[in-house]
């Protein structure tokens, strides 16, 4: 065999058996080959401290990995770069020999040196500088005990030179693969499906993932929770309970953990008995109290009883900051290298960087998380709440003297569970009598005689408070009430509080406001839930109202009505309808689940729905009581446009829809295009009594159309009047029944059949409604299989 | 297993009781039904019933007010007592076939409604063992139903 190809097997076989390595602590068995190779006791590669550059006086190495041949471990773990033989090899950059360590010049002098020898048993050394790589500067160190003999000159520096041209290369590629290992692991822990729900577990995944591929003793995360103590940084996830001296830190203080939150850099400490930082030096050596950490003897007991293991390494400190987006969330923090080498590479530094960016982001998703979860949890309480609302405005609207304030301190009782934070609640009312607002209702903690006898001025201009100015202005406000000297007074500790207008569509009746103790904002769905909290208070106040005065005339009403077993129960039943199909279709919104980035659009339309119904829910009561009692509608006329009609239209047959059992399969057709007509032509009329008409005849055409058919609704033009005509395909409506149909209290013979509730009220309403308008309803006998409704307004 | 037949025509009410028993109960733990018309009872589940083709339930909720059918262009005429009676009677006359049957008499039945004390006197309806409760107050109504399963 050549010569050629002896070198170029070796060569091959300690590159193969160098990619076959996979564990970090390896770079010990590819030290071993080379040293077996070279014939030496031992080996050691040593890589300068990247904190202190080359040319500083104190520059110094640190061991990047170490085999010897007995197993021992390396004592001493630093070298000064001027102060060492390894250093001038560096240094000059040639091959450097020493047969006689002991009288060496360049270590004569270095008392950890001479022990390092005698401790060995080492008389000779061989090094080369190691080819640089991403800027590391390092030397590979070959040892020799007598037994194998002295270094010879050249000997075998050519292949040592070889073996430290290829050396950084494998060093790559083993480090490649623990951080790929390492980074794998980290991604799919923080990828799993659902994870964003259990951040602890995550993390402690992270923190044991890092453990088994860097060799740590202690992985942790130190992380602030924003919405109750943003600046104080707990301990989330750790590796090594036994290891953790304190559990939370916080900016500004001393300590190396508290280092990093001020600085918001890592902190990198290759040992803790020998960093540059005296003040925290001292804090950790205050800790242990009784130790002389000068006294490696006396360290090292105490490190063995820390760790529990004979192996003592240095007692290394390594913290990333973790950030999301631009804010500190938290700290990454490694301590003490237990498997060999004790020191982490640059390599090894960055790649905690870059897991502390995952955690950084991986914390951002689950904020993201927490927040859509919270919200969609705000959300489905929300409609839990109004249903029990409900249920309590019911109880209340069925007294004969209805008080607001029950259902409003219900209402703040609600409250609790749909807006994080919202410690203290009240809702103020309007005195009529003093034109001031007076704590009506109150929740939550620190109300005292003194604190609810606070009144405000409603009506000052400009407005002295808040609530003032909200219910001045009905636009919501969120404000810090440390900024308000009367607020500042009446809840000192305070951080936020968000004010909203009660109000129903024609009056404003007062305020809610939500106070928080937390310094967390109030998230932006808080902000909508509470907004519609005031809408639903408001429309409460109108009902109240409203019902109060119906109570009164309901013995007229009762004379009125010729089914008088029900009377009471229809007005209800008419009243309550529209705020019911409101709630159907929010709940119906919330069951569809839409992603976060469209729900909050989807809510507030939602909200502007029942805002209008709330409306829609008070002009038909009054509606009910003028028409019950005999005085005249008076419509609010203006042009209608062909695209509002046509919404509104929808909007009713989706509700009867929505309020549908799942078992009647009935169509609706809008044919919008026949409406169109209405741009060319001017229709004056009430939008809102347009829309409770064609509601009634809808809701009447679905409840008697047979099973898989389709209500159609159209327009067309007849003559002087615009007519709008509901068909449907059902009960027939007979010849002889046509006169009669809009007579109070009259329902056909056939729907008795089917239908359930109501006395035939509907089709009377929209008689007078239209009639209201100049306009008349024309019902056709059915015909063909379909009945149609038409109502008929005049153009102008 | 907790067998409950509901007699209701409202979707909304429906569906809210058979939600909150099968929170209360657990939904491997109950089996609900859920009627919409008295004729489906009346013609129906009683046939269906007394020819052992389905077997009693532990306990019926019945809303007095139901139609009698849904539209159909083939729907069951409406017996004299119904046309009579009309829709307001129709939770009472299913409680009175309830009793007329040997194996349903005994069972504990829930009638629920939103007519006023007032409204139903003027029924001249005699509550005798049955149970009333008020529609508004939706929670009772579960209460009353759990309570009659563990009795």
């Amino acid at each position: 065999m050549s010569s050629k190809a002896k070198n170029s097997a070796w060569l091959t076989e300690f590159v193969d058996f160098s990619l076959r390595c996979r564990k970090r602590s390896d770079i010990a068995l590819i030290l071993a080959r080379i040293a077996n190779d070279l014939g030496c006791y031992g080996a050691i590669l040593w890589e300068l401290d990247p904190e202190i550059p080359l040319e500083d006086e104190n520059a110094r190495l640190f061991t990047a990995g170490h085999w010897f041949r007995d197993g021992k471990h390396f004592a001493s773990h630093t070298l000064k770069v001027r102060k060492s033989l390894v250093g001038k090899g560096i240094l000059s950059g040639e091959v450097q020999v020493s047969n006689d360590l002991g009288e060496d010049p360049e270590t004569a002098h270095s008392r950890a040196a001479r022990r390092f020898y005698d401790d060995f048993g080492i008389h000779a050394c061989r090094v080369a500088a190691v080819r640089p790589v991403e800027g590391t500067v390092a030397a590979l160190a070959l040892y020799r005990q007598p037994s194998d003999g002295p270094f010879t000159h050249p000997g075998s520096e050519d292949r040592l030179v070889s073996y430290c041209l290829l050396l950084p290369g494998m060093q790559d590629a083993l480090h490649h693969k623990v951080s790929f290992g390492l980074i794998d692991e980290v991604r799919s822990v923080l990828q799993k499906p659902g994870i964003e729900d259990r951040p602890d577990d995550a993390m402690l995944d992270v923190c044991r993932a890092i453990a088994k591929h860097l060799g740590v003793l202690e992985a942790s995360v130190f992380v602030a929770d924003s919405d109750t103590q943003p600046r104080v940084f707990r301990l989330r996830s750790t590796t090594c309970s036994k290891y953790i001296g304190q559990s939370e830190y916080r900016a500004g203080e001393p300590g190396l953990t508290s280092w990093v939150l001020t600085r918001k850099n890592p902190l990198r400490i290759w040992d803790l008995l020998d960093f540059h930082l005296p003040a925290e030096k001292k804090m950790i050596t205050d800790r242990y109290e009784g130790v002389d950490w000068r006294d490696p003897t006396d360290a090292q007991r105490v490190t063995a009883d820390l760790l529990g293991s004979g192996k003592i390494p240095p007692l290394s400190f390594f913290t990333e900051p973790i950030i999301a987006g631009d804010n500190l969330v938290g700290v990454l923090r490694t301590c003490t290298i237990v498997e060999p080498p004790p020191y982490f590479t640059t390599r090894e530094r960055s790649l905690l960087a870059v897991i502390a960016g995952q955690l950084g982001q991986f914390w951002s998703r689950h904020a993201e998380h927490r927040l859509v979860v919270e919200e969609n949890r705000a959300w489905s309480k929300l409609v839990g709440s109004i249903n029990r609302l409900s249920f309590s405005l019911n109880t209340e609207l069925r007294k004969q003297k209805p008080d607001v304030v029950n259902v409003l301190r219900k209402g703040l009782d609600a409250a609790v569970d749909l807006i994080p934070g919202g410690d203290i609640r009240d809702v103020r009312l309007l005195d009529e009598y003093t034109d001031e607002l007076y704590f009506a209702a109150h929740q939550g903690l620190g109300w005292t005689k003194e604190r609810l006898s606070h009144r405000f001025q409603a009506g000052k201009t400009p407005p002295d408070s808040y609530g003032a100015k909200v219910y001045q202005t009905s636009e919501m406000e969120v404000v810090d009430p440390g900024d308000h000297p009367i607020y500042r007074t009446v809840f000192p500790d305070a951080k936020a509080l968000m004010i909203v207008p009660i109000r129903s569509p024609d009056r404003n009746y007062g305020v809610v406001d939500i106070r928080s103790m937390s310094s967390r904002p109030f998230p932006e769905h808080s902000k909508q839930i509470a907004l519609l909290l005031g809408n639903q208070f408001g429309m409460y106040c109108a009902l109240v109202e409203n019902f109060a005065e119906l109570r009164k005339q309901e013995r007229e009403l009762t004379e009125l009505t010729e089914t008088t077993t029900t009377a009471f129960a229809d007005w209800q039943h008419q009243i309550r309808g529209p705020i019911n199909q409101a709630l159907l279709r929010l709940k119906d919104v919330l069951r569809q689940q839409y992603p976060s980035d469209i729900a909050a659009p989807t809510y507030l339309r939602i909200q502007r729905g029942l805002l209008a119904k709330a409306h829609r829910a008070t002009r038909s009561l009054r509606l009910f009581i003028n028409l019950a009692t005999g005085k005249e509608i008076i419509p609010r006329d203006t042009k209608v446009a062909a695209g509002d009609l046509v919404k509104r239209l929808i909007e009713a047959c989706l509700d009867n829809r929505i309020l549908a059992s799942s078992r009647r399969v009935v169509d609706f057709n809008v044919m919008t295009e026949t409406f169109g007509l209405l741009d060319a032509r001017r229709l004056d009329a009430d939008l809102d009594l347009i829309e409770q008409a064609v509601n009634n005849v809808i809701d009447n055409a679905f409840k008697y159309s047979y099973q898989r058919t389709t209500i159609e609704v159209s327009g067309s033009d007849k003559g002087k009047y615009f007519r709008l005509t509901v068909s449907n395909e059902g009960i027939p409506l007979l010849t002889k029944d046509l006169d009669k149909l809009g007579t109070r209290g009259f329902r056909g013979e056939q729907a008795e059949s089917v239908v359930g509730e109501g006395s035939g009220i509907g089709l009377w309403v929209v008689r007078n409604i239209l009639e209201a308008h100049g306009g008349r309803l024309v019902p056709d006998a059915t015909s063909n299989g379909r009945t149609s409704i038409h109502l008929e307004l005049p153009w102008k | 297993m907790n067998e409950i037949l509901i007699l209701e025509d409202d979707p909304r009410m429906g569906d809210w009781l058979k939600q909150q028993l099968e929170r209360r109960l657990g939904e491997d733990n109950c089996r609900i039904e859920i009627l919409e018309t008295e004729s489906e009872f009346r013609q129906t589940w009683l046939d269906e019933y007394c020819g052992k083709r389905r077997p009693a339930p532990r306990v019926i909720v019945i809303d007095v007010m139901l139609p009698w059918t849904h539209p159909a262009k083939n729907q069951p005429a409406r017996p004299l007592e119904v046309i009579e009676g009309g829709y307001i009677r129709a939770g009472l006359r299913c409680q009175a076939e309830i009793v007329k049957i040997e194996g349903l008499k005994n069972l504990p039945v829930i009638l629920y409604t939103s007519l006023t004390q007032d409204d139903l006197n003027k029924l001249k309806w005699e509550e005798s063992d049955v149970l009333y409760v008020s529609k508004d107050d939706g929670e009772k109504i579960v209460d009353e139903v759990i309570k009659a399963l563990a009795s």
